[in-house]
């Protein structure tokens, strides 16, 4: 542009009177144009026409006007009669016609040469004398000189900014007959002309005709003003405010009102949380959010992960001055705005205000915002973690509906959904072990034919009611031992490996309670061969007692419990050290209150009976010998254990005969399965091997033993004379087979046995202990005492007892209604209209007490509820029924001994 | 060297759910357990004549592994490549699934 113009005004010092008759025509026929109303811009650029041929100043103005024509440029400078260069550009010349009665106007120059120098050419071209003009140079008058020789109006603007070019001065007399300029625009398109104006205020450097024109329409007075002074007349005159940087959309102009008055946009206030529009990188500390119309307030916002909320305003001034980089500290200001792209986020702005700070405030700058991407990337990762989940759970979902629609399509999906129920019901860890073993055939490439076998166990487990974790690890067990033992050569002979892993899998989770449990059952069970064979684990290393399955569960369900790992290297072994600290860590566990794995509540501190601990380790297999029966069998195992080293004969009857009758309890088939090879506990054969463990569990043991203890006098006392009476009759009678019938005659009759019998069912009722028999033992002896009963007497002797354990079994029933009804009533709930209602008798107080003696109901005297509670009805039970206490009775067996009294 | 925990991280590694938090791998090997013995039911059973179901049920029941064991030798050949394959189809539509969604 700036050639095209050098060019023409080249061009115009050729101007010559010839052309004046073209320009003359030209501007008749523009004055017409505009006449008839044609639109024009104001703001258009004329294009370079600085290659076509004009042969005089007239050619130039008449071709400059032609383009303005083409662009529809407006108010023409032709009607004004002004003469002008550059629309839009630097103004250099003017060119008043000597003799005009035009008003001109006029360029002023800041720059002092290069107005003399144009003046000088207006001089030049409008016929003055050089030297006068030269003289007025001289005596610095130049510009008087010329304006008042060419009759110029004159009209100085000054501006501030020395960047800005010269103001364009119109007159605002304009006697041309044909001028329309002010009378074609009405009224309202001022107003907007000068919206437009003030919004590019910042933006106009020199003020044109245009500017000129807009401001005179607008009633500003143009005389003696800078265009930004007159701009901000015009701002405040037409009540507009000025808008920074943005683009306003005149067809909203209610919203601006509203904003107007409002100041701050009512969508928006402190604490309001907004989606904000993250123009780089993540929000920081140090971004701020500023609504666009509003130019009094800043919101600061923190971020929330999500996006972020406002968290306070703050004056803008304020902002900008606590930013050091800001003019007013003297620094060059770097705040950025960034105006949001999203069509939501258009009501806002987000202005970065970099703060430069030093030493300790950037460190902690510095680490606060690591902190906070720290934040952020734990809460992605969490995001993603949680993601992952719920995808994996779907899957597992939709996997498990996959399963049971084959289920129910081969009919099989009653027995599926009962193997899932029974998976259910299993602990944590159990159900981790499973799924270890499972993934290890799927996913490991462990493949060994002990899983396998495991995984049809674990079906077969799930079939059986009941099944409890050591019956399934037995079930386990025995069928892996069936293969170790197939062609006489043990599994992890051949499969090392894989044996390691899973007798890892199990010893860290049943087996930890076994091994800890017993070494006699590791001496039989897979993981006891294993790594007796394998490490040469000595039994004698391994403190422990008889295995108690409930602290298999108790082990298995503590979240604390922990899971031995077996370190296994496949050259040497399994970690022996670490199999031996975690036997003794989970004994200690045993004892520890812990929180359940799968949500069970914390499991209470129990006292273990010191024989127990301290029992030695016990052979539950048992091969029988010529004499034997099963009493003597069980009293000798008893015996081994040191089971007997605290008790009285009464006691040791007691817990033999409950022992017993725990085989009494099972079918003929389970007897077989353990080695009775008749299927009947009185029919013994020379060579059974009888696999004891099933009875001579923990938990059962320590039961027995527990009521055994807790016996009143009287009761051992029976059972102490009626075992002296049966004694001193066998030795009297030895050659005499000792039949339930002469028992009872023995005993001064049925009545005796059989009531004493049901007493002590009553005794032991829920555990189904069993009833006390008269020291029989001669009855099913084998096989010589088999020689002389008949099995007439064998089955009267079991007749009596089923008939008295009927009777039992009515008046246990009859207890355990009234037993249950009075523990409700001591600790149970009714709760609200039935909701929260509790039964006491699976209250945690009743499980807190009911393993107490008497003597520790009322010795503590920091009491708890439970204990308080149980002390006032025993205490009512002395009063009202005039019952004797012993300190040493079981509270449990007091009352069942108290209600069956009342009973019968 | 093999214990456990390389076990259980081939597993997890297998299972693509190591981005996940132990607790809730745990729960979902323990979860995927419940899924392969049901499937590994369905398979078994589904191997058996329907006439025959019932006996194989009854064995079961009695805990009798030996009977069990014996019963399904004869009943399908290679049993423990069975019951692998089976276990094995389980896992691999788990992760087909994992896959799609």
């Amino acid at each position: 542009m700036k050639a095209a113009f050098e060019d023409s005004e080249n061009k115009m010092n050729n101007f010559s009177p010839e052309n004046e008759k073209k320009l003359k025509n030209f501007k008749k026929e523009l004055e017409e144009k505009e006449t008839n109303g044609k639109e024009t811009n104001k703001d258009s650029v004329p294009k370079d026409n600085s290659n076509e041929k004009i042969s005089s100043p007239k050619d130039i103005t008449k071709s400059i006007h032609e383009k303005k024509e083409e662009e529809e440029t407006g108010i023409t400078d032709e009607a004004n009669g002004i003469l002008k260069f550059g629309i839009g550009t630097k103004g250099k010349g003017l060119y008043p016609k000597k003799g005009s009665v035009y008003d001109q106007s006029i360029y002023l120059y800041e720059n002092k040469e290069e107005a003399t120098e144009h003046l000088k050419r207006i001089a030049n071209e409008n016929g003055i004398n050089q030297k006068e003009v030269e003289l007025a140079i001289k005596n610095n008058t130049l510009y008087s000189f010329v304006k008042e020789r060419l009759q110029i109006t004159k009209d100085i603007h000054k501006f501030k900014n020395k960047i800005a070019p010269i103001a364009k001065k119109e007159t605002t007399k304009n006697p041309h007959k044909n001028h329309k300029n002010k009378e074609h625009l009405k009224k309202n398109d001022f107003i907007k002309d000068a919206k437009n104006l003030l919004k590019n205020g910042k933006e106009l450097f020199y003020a044109d005709e245009n500017f000129i024109k807009i401001m005179g329409a607008n009633g500003i007075k143009t005389s003696g003003k800078s265009a930004q002074e007159m701009l901000k007349e015009l701002e405040k005159k037409i009540g507009v405010l000025k808008e920074q940087n943005t683009v306003q959309d005149v067809s909203k102009k209610e919203n601006i009102k509203k904003d107007k008055e409002k100041k701050i946009s009512p969508r928006f206030w402190s604490g309001k949380t907004v989606s904000i529009q993250k123009t780089s990188g993540r929000i920081e500390n140090d971004w701020k959010i500023r609504l666009w119309r509003d130019n009094e307030n800043a919101f600061v916002i923190k971020e929330d992960g999500k996006g972020g909320f406002i968290e306070k305003l703050v004056p803008i001034k304020e902002l900008e001055r606590l930013n050091p980089l800001s003019q007013e500290n003297g620094t060059k200001e770097d705040t950025k705005t960034t105006a949001s792209k999203k069509p939501e986020d258009k009501a806002r702005e987000i202005i970065k205000v970099s703060e430069k700070k030093e030493g300790e405030e950037i460190e902690k700058e510095k680490e606060e915002k690591a902190k906070g991407d720290k934040n952020i990337k734990e809460e992605d990762d969490l995001k993603l973690e949680m993601e992952k989940k719920e995808k994996t759970d779907e899957a597992l979902n939709k996997l498990d509906e996959n399963i049971e629609e084959k289920a129910e399509k081969e009919g099989l999906l009653e027995m599926t959904r009962n193997v899932g129920e029974w998976y259910k019901k299993r602990t944590f860890v159990q159900k981790l072990v499973f799924g270890v073993a499972f993934g290890a055939i799927a996913s490991a490439g462990v493949a060994m034919s002990s899983l396998p076998a495991m995984a049809i166990g674990t079906i077969a487990m799930a079939s059986q009611r009941g099944a409890s974790s050591a019956s399934i690890l037995n079930s386990i067990e025995k069928s892996l031992k069936k293969r170790a033992g197939n062609g006489g050569e043990k599994i992890w002979h051949k499969n090392p490996t894989e044996t390691a892993a899973l007798a890892g899998l199990i010893y860290g989770t049943f087996g930890g309670a076994i091994v800890g449990a017993t070494v006699s059952y590791i001496g039989t069970s897979f993981i006891g061969e294993y790594m007796k064979d394998f490490v040469e684990f000595a039994e004698n290393k391994i403190s422990g007692g008889m295995p108690i399955d409930n602290a298999h569960e108790t082990i298995l369900s503590a979240s604390g419990a922990p899971k031995p790992q077996i370190a296994v290297n496949l050259h040497n072994g399994p970690n022996v050290p670490d199999i031996k600290e975690s036997v003794i860590h989970l004994h200690a566990d045993t004892h520890t209150p812990t929180q359940a794995m799968d949500g069970a509540p914390p499991i209470k501190e129990v006292p273990v009976l010191q024989h127990e601990l301290n029992a030695v380790p016990l052979n539950t297999t048992y091969e029988v010998q010529k004499g034997d029966n099963l009493w003597k069998i069980i009293e000798g195992k008893l015996s081994d254990k040191n089971m007997f080293d605290k008790m009285g004969e009464g006691q040791r009857t007691y817990l033999i005969d409950s022992l017993k009758d725990k085989f009494a309890e099972m079918s003929p088939d389970d007897l077989k399965e353990i080695g009775i090879s008749s299927g009947n506990i009185d029919n013994l054969s020379v060579g059974d091997n009888i696999d004891l463990s099933q009875v001579f569990k923990e938990d059962i043991l320590k039961d027995a033993t527990g009521h055994a203890e807790s016996l009143s006098n009287k009761t051992i006392s029976s059972i102490v004379e009626n075992n002296a009476k049966i004694s001193e009759w066998v030795a009297e009678h030895h050659n005499e087979a000792l039949t339930s019938e002469k028992v009872e005659s023995i005993l001064n009759g049925n009545n005796l046995i059989q009531n004493d019998k049901a007493m002590d069912i009553i005794e032991h009722t829920q555990n189904n202990s069993p009833s006390i028999t008269p020291n029989t033992e001669d009855i099913s002896t084998v096989p010589d005492v088999q020689d002389n009963v008949t099995q007439e007497d064998i089955d009267t002797a079991k007749q009596l007892e089923s008939e008295s354990a009927i009777k039992g079994h009515e008046i246990l029933e009859q207890v355990n209604i009234k037993m249950t009804e009075d523990i409700n009533n001591l600790y149970g709930s009714k709760g609200i209209f039935g909701i929260g209602a509790t039964k006491g008798i699976d209250s945690a107080e009743w499980k807190e007490v009911k393993g107490m003696n008497i003597g520790e109901i009322f010795k503590n005297a920091d009491n708890s509820n439970a204990v308080d509670t149980m002390k006032v009805h025993i205490n009512d039970i002395v009063e009202n029924g005039g019952v004797a206490i012993d300190k040493k009775e079981n509270i449990e067996h007091f009352l069942r001994n108290t209600i069956s009294k009342t009973i019968k | 060297m093999i214990n456990k925990e390389e076990l259980t991280k081939k597993i997890i590694d297998e299972l693509d759910i190591a981005e996940i938090p132990k607790e809730s791998q745990e729960n979902i090997i323990a979860k995927l357990g419940e899924s392969v013995l049901k499937k590994l039911t369905i398979d078994i059973f589904s191997e058996i004549p329907k006439n025959e179901r019932a006996e194989l049920e009854n064995m079961m029941k009695s805990g009798n592994m030996d009977e069990t064991h014996k019963f399904l030798d004869s009943k399908i050949p290679n049993l423990d490549d069975f019951v692998n394959k089976s276990i094995k189809n389980t896992v691999d539509e788990f992760k087909k699934i994992t896959s799609t969604i």
